[in-house]
């Protein structure tokens, strides 16, 4: 149903997709963290293509220098802009391969670069944060709405200092 | 290739979105200034699913993903069946064959790739359709078929609902 790999302790995490039965798919990032979305997640016809893209293990490089983790960032933001804004299917936006890249990136150095662009930029930034944060500062009755949804992770960057 | 006294055929201007040139034209290639028109300027904080059924304050997919509304009652699974069905239950709509213009009715047009929703639009009382372009603009078009493509695939599924006479 679901594969994963984990070993954080020498930075190593994978990300895993699989479609299981129902039509329902599960991410995975790291070791518990997981986020579960029911229904048909991508159209049939890139299925194959997804799922290789997925089934990528990738090292996470903490100490690489913050510039350079900035410019990745950028350069991966952009395109996913550049690839998604006119899409109106949420799922596309979230498995765009851009998306994903910005998953691998080192959380310390890359949730403040979403903050910063969240709150220049609304976008569909709430699944990464929370997967790279393992935190949810929603409350559930926020939860389906996007304007609040956002103003809640801004505060949260900014009581965390990271904003 | 343009020879002395023959006229060049007038190039179909791209619409104007904010969005570069290449990635409009790549996503919907039949849409053009001929066939329509923006309508407001670009907002990501409402969607297409949203526009149709009138609300510009969320932004409505029947996906379990924060940001995103979906009625009560209705499951979350991402499918072209369950937006039919909220929107039969929810507005009335009934399911029809097309969206052909027809006096006295709404109709909403679903456009799916490879089996999953991808797209709404809504038929005006014009007879043209409206939609809400992702975080883009909102622009009035000819026809749903205008926005077939790589994009957002075809225009396959309708739904209409009587409209009181004004």
């Amino acid at each position: 149903m679901i594969s994963q790999s984990s070993d954080t302790t020498a930075k190593n995490v994978s990300i895993f997709l699989s479609p299981v039965s129902h039509g329902t798919c599960v991410y995975s990032f790291g070791q518990n963290v997981t986020h579960s979305a029911a229904g048909r997640l991508f159209p049939k016809a890139n299925l194959a293509v997804e799922r290789s893209v997925f089934q990528v293990s990738v090292d996470i490089e903490e100490n690489a220098p913050q510039q350079s983790i900035e410019q990745t960032f950028h350069r991966f933001a952009q395109k996913w802009r550049d690839e998604t804004r006119g899409l109106s299917s949420p799922t596309r936006k979230l498995l765009n391969l851009n998306y994903l890249e910005i998953l691998r990136l080192p959380p310390s150095k890359v949730v403040p670069l979403i903050l910063r662009e969240l709150e220049e930029r609304p976008g569909d930034w709430f699944l990464a944060l929370k997967l790279l944060t393992r935190e949810n500062p929603v409350a559930p009755e926020d939860a389906d709405n996007f304007r609040k949804v956002r103003e809640t992770w801004l505060e949260w960057g900014k009581k965390k200092l990271l904003l | 290739m343009v020879r002395v006294g023959q006229e060049k055929a007038p190039a179909m201007s791209r619409l104007s979105l904010s969005w570069s040139e290449t990635e409009t034209e790549v996503s919907w290639p039949s849409l053009t200034t001929e066939n329509a028109e923006v309508k407001s300027p670009d907002d990501p904080f409402y969607n297409c699913a949203a526009f149709v059924a009138d609300d510009t304050e969320r932004k409505w997919w029947p996906i379990d993903q924060e940001g995103y509304y979906w009625p009560e009652g209705f499951p979350r699974d991402d499918s072209t069946e369950t937006i039919l069905k909220t929107f039969e239950e929810l507005f009335g709509f009934e399911r029809c064959e097309d969206g052909s213009f027809e006096v006295g009715y709404e109709k909403v047009v679903i456009f799916e790739l490879g089996g999953a929703p991808q797209h709404l639009a809504k038929q005006l009382s014009t007879g043209e359709w409206i939609s809400k372009l992702g975080d883009l603009e909102d622009i009035v078009h000819d026809s749903p078929n205008n926005l077939n493509g790589p994009y957002y695939g075809q225009a396959v599924r309708f739904l209409k609902k009587k409209v009181s006479a004004q």
